[in-house]
């Protein structure tokens, strides 16, 4: 019935509504990617997609060295990086959840301001901090830790580094939320029954707030596996990852099916992450 | 040290890694020196000068305009699948929902690729640069409209629109005079994250430019390539103000930090 | 002007095929207050939700002053409703919130001015038009949602649960005030609520309702002094229930004659009754005495469990006989004492104050 309920609908109707950004999607996104898989499944020849239907792409990935490699390193830099910003995460968020500072807002706020700058001028950042003629290399030389300059660039860590950086303020952000949604009289009760402040951490918020520190994990681990900006400044051919090894294959190598197998890899596993990350209950964005 | 005291201490530790590099990225971009050196080597502006050259403010007003035209696009359609998913229900419903997220969860940077690829399938190979882009920018800011849309939508007073229909308005009235006015903020907020996440990606665009029609950050991507000068401090410095202060303005009218929970990418 | 504001013609809503509104009939005099009373889920919100546009009926027809209304959306019904939550625009201020209506109506800009003071003023709020809904304490926004809906003097004013969001108090000095307001100004008023004190104290009628369907309709001393069903004997007031056996069955209205603990009864019985069917006898707790009167047609014994004091009042619960446990009420006037806990009491009532109705299955 009309004047009834949504305003919107009433005027644009509601299949419209739905269907016009529905149909966007499935056009400029389903639809793409999954043409993308399809050709991961397609054999090339002289850089020539085939109509051939081959699994071909994806054992000479698995199988190459090089490629394996690169596709192990992108995991364990994501890991590591996962691991990272967990530990730097959970005591900033900790201690904006519970301080009583009456700046917390905008502490709050500074903490998640680094998502207002691009990765890649914040990944800038450390290369000036990193490199041969660098901070960290003049102090080494300056504490006589190193005879010569120190040689951070290009290299793995220094990728983790990076990464850390650039996925920190999404690690807060999960964490205190989670930290925020625990009761505080579970924390009181604990005191009252004689628990000391850290007793009262180990035993209760530590386990209350696993959800969090899952789900901070999975996403900086997720959102590390597919990154480019970071391992192509602070990295080089010797630790490609997946993301500069599909940059590659699509430009320099003009290699479409390992691309897209490539890709194809990528997706499996971001999607593997969050069939994870919603077996254990891990805080995720919800509409 | 108190336990407390201690955990003080690490919280300044890590705020200290967070601004490390921004800081170091500023202070290089007043370096008198040729090379990109922190601490810097004495005082100039000659590297603000070089960022203010044509070469670098073309890609900064490129990326200026597609950011405002992906995120006015993305929030329309935001708007309406947002009404869609907040006041009615259809089948497929839950699918919709899930969509409407997928770009959040699936690498922008395949995403990129794949629109890439299906550009070059069906010939349209002029759609490259900036129209792409925009597609693109729109797939990635979605998710972040309709969320914020959504949301408004469901913490609106309850009856409202019914008050208002009672009282003699119709549709067209209710939706500008009532549920618009009360939504306005959120969905504006939406507007700033879809402004930002399209100013400040790389991954999408990656694939997506063309020479003369390249964001910012993939301009400046490349000419890491060929070594890195201060000029790029100065750059980056550039577009880090850009979203700071837009961020300074809506702060303004709105909390943010209630509607990037949980959500968000970059790396 | 028409005699009915509204009537309501085989009124039917289903959901999910299950009526949630059932054939009602109802007509409401112009000038009349009618309170739709009910519990959750009896059907009356959903009437209300008919009459304003916001539902359509799945068979039925609704006239408003006279004319049907079924191809009319809300917004050309003519109708005001306060809402439970009062919906007002809360990006608007009060004054603003007043003039929506006349603003749709496309009232001359200096008429709104005029009428939008006249309303507030009504309702005690002149000179708080610049507030913003929020900054208004809940009974003045109930004062706001009110003006709002009275300045575009509609067919009908709906108001939905319009109390139960006010403290005690408040509610009741708001009750009178309505009531006021509806006598003066003589508009049509359809209230719903599930609260029977607030509907006995307001209405001009009272339709009940349960499952659908109109159980009763009448004034507040009928409803209450003659239910019709023992579903409003139950709903309306408190009652005791004492279990019976038909002896001899009757007509709707007629008198019949009941086996029960107290013996052999003649009593009223408001629906037809057959021999042998399971009844109950419904008594007040006010008309229940302790006394052993030869003339009254319904005695009882049993034990004192405990007295409950109510301030004006105290209820005590006396266990049976036949081992059901009633109440008796009794003013605290500091008359006859109450008898001690555990004693042995009579229990009398008059048969004007007993009805019988068939047991629930």
């Amino acid at each position: 019935m009309i004047g009834a309920g949504d305003p919107a609908g009433e005027l644009i109707g509601p299949r419209l509504m739905v269907a016009l950004p529905a149909a966007f999607l499935l056009l400029f996104f389903v639809i793409p990617n999954a043409f993308l898989l399809t050709t991961s499944f397609l054999k090339s020849e002289d850089q020539v997609l085939t109509n051939q239907v081959t699994l071909q792409n994806f054992t000479y990935l698995l199988t190459k060295p090089i490629y394996l490699t690169s596709i192990l390193r992108s995991f364990w830099i994501s890991a590591l990086t996962g691991m990272l910003v967990v530990l730097l995460a959970y005591p900033l968020a900790y201690y904006l959840a519970r301080t009583a500072n009456r700046w917390r807002g905008l502490l709050i706020g500074i903490a998640l301001a680094p998502l207002l700058a691009s990765v890649v001028v914040r990944t800038y950042g450390w290369w000036v901090i990193l490199n041969r003629d660098g901070p960290i290399s003049d102090l080494a030389r300056a504490f006589a830790l190193s005879r010569g300059p120190l040689v951070l660039l290009p290299s793995s860590l220094a990728i983790v580094v990076g990464l850390t950086h650039a996925l920190l303020p999404y690690g807060v952000l999960t964490i205190l939320s989670a930290i925020n949604g625990i009761n505080p009289s579970l924390e009181r009760a604990a005191m009252s029954l004689g628990a000391n402040r850290c007793r009262t951490f180990l035993t209760v918020t530590l386990p209350l707030s696993i959800h969090g520190i899952a789900g901070a994990f999975l996403l900086a681990f997720s959102l590390s596996v597919s990154a480019y900006a970071t391992p192509a400044i602070l990295g080089g051919p010797a630790t490609a990852t997946m993301a500069t090894r599909i940059y590659d294959f699509l430009t320099s190598l003009d290699d479409w099916s390992l691309g897209a197998a490539m890709a194809a890899i990528l997706i499996v596993t971001t999607m593997l992450i969050l069939f994870v990350g919603s077996a254990v209950g891990a805080r995720r964005a919800s509409l | 040290m108190k336990p407390w005291h201690a955990l003080c201490a690490v919280a300044a530790a890590v705020y200290l890694f967070i601004f490390a590099p921004i800081v170091v990225t500023a202070s290089v971009s007043f370096n008198a020196g040729n090379l990109s050196r922190f601490p810097p080597v004495g005082f100039s502006l000659r590297w603000w000068r070089e960022a203010l050259d044509p070469r670098w403010l073309q890609p900064l007003t490129f990326s200026l305009e597609l950011a405002a035209i992906s995120a006015i696009i993305a929030t329309l359609l935001g708007l309406l699948l947002a009404f869609g998913l907040v006041r009615h229900r259809f089948p497929g419903r839950d699918l919709v929902a899930t969509l409407s997220l997928g770009p959040l969860a699936l690498p922008a940077l395949v995403t990129g690729i794949a629109l890439l690829q299906i550009l070059n399938m069906a010939g349209i190979d002029a759609l490259y640069g900036f129209p792409a882009l925009v597609i693109g920018h729109v797939v990635i800011c979605l998710p972040f409209t309709v969320r914020t849309a959504a949301i408004s939508l469901q913490a609106m007073p309850a009856r409202v629109e019914q008050a208002a229909y009672s009282l003699g308005a119709t549709p067209i009235e209710v939706l500008l005079r009532v549920t618009l006015p009360l939504i306005k903020s959120g969905v504006f907020a939406g507007t700033v994250f879809a402004f930002i996440q399209s100013f400040t990606d790389y991954s999408v665009s990656l694939f997506l430019t063309k020479p003369g029609a390249s964001t910012i950050s993939v301009t400046i991507l490349g000419f890491l390539d060929y070594g890195f000068t201060p000029t790029l401090a100065s750059v980056a410095v550039i577009t880090l103000i850009v979203p700071l202060a837009l961020i300074a303005i809506v702060q303004h009218y709105f909390r943010v930090g209630d509607f990037i929970y949980g959500s968000g990418r970059h790396g | 002007m028409a005699d009915n504001a509204v009537e309501l013609i085989g009124l039917s809503k289903l959901f999910a095929d299950i009526p949630a509104v059932d054939r009602i009939d109802l007509t409401v005099a112009t000038g009349e207050f009618l309170t739709l009373l009910g519990p959750s889920g009896c059907g009356k919100t959903t009437t209300l939700n008919m009459i304003a546009g916001f539902l359509t009926p799945d068979a039925g027809t609704i006239r408003l002053a006279g004319r049907s209304v079924d191809r009319l959306p809300s917004f050309r019904r003519d109708i005001g409703i306060v809402f439970q939550d009062y919906a007002l625009f809360p990006h608007m201020s009060v004054a603003d919130n007043v003039a929506f209506g006349l603003k749709m109506r496309r009232v001359a800009k200096p008429e709104i001015t005029r009428r939008v003071a006249e309303a507030l003023d009504l309702v005690h709020l002149s000179g708080f038009g610049e507030r913003r809904p929020m900054a208004l304490s809940g009974g003045q926004r109930q004062r706001v949602a009110l003006a709002r809906a009275l300045v575009i003097q509609p067919t009908v004013l709906l108001l939905d649960e319009p109390l139960s969001n006010l403290d005690l108090k408040l509610r009741e000095e708001m009750r009178l005030e309505i009531t006021t307001l509806q006598r003066r100004l003589g508009i049509t008023m359809i209230m719903v609520t599930h609260d029977q004190g607030e509907a006995l104290a307001v209405s001009d009628r009272i339709a009940i309702m349960n499952k659908g369907r109109i159980e009763q309709l009448g004034d507040a001393h009928s409803v209450y002094e003659n239910p019709g069903s023992r579903f409003v004997a139950d709903f309306i007031g408190q009652t005791n229930f004492v279990p019976g056996t038909v002896r001899e069955g009757t007509q709707a209205g007629g008198e019949c004659t009941v086996t029960t603990e107290a013996g052999n009864l003649t009593l009223l019985a408001p629906q037809a009754l057959q021999a042998g069917a399971k009844v109950e006898i419904a008594v007040r707790p006010e008309r229940l005495r302790f006394a052993t009167a030869a003339d009254a047609a319904m005695q009882l014994s049993g034990t004192v469990l405990r007295h409950v004091y109510l301030g004006d009042h105290t209820e005590t619960h006396v266990r049976t006989t036949a081992g059901s446990v009633v109440v008796v009420r009794t003013g605290n006037h500091g008359e006859a004492p109450l008898p001690a806990e555990n004693d042995t009491v009579a229990l009398a009532a008059a048969a004007a104050d007993c009805r019988v109705f068939t047991a629930p299955a």
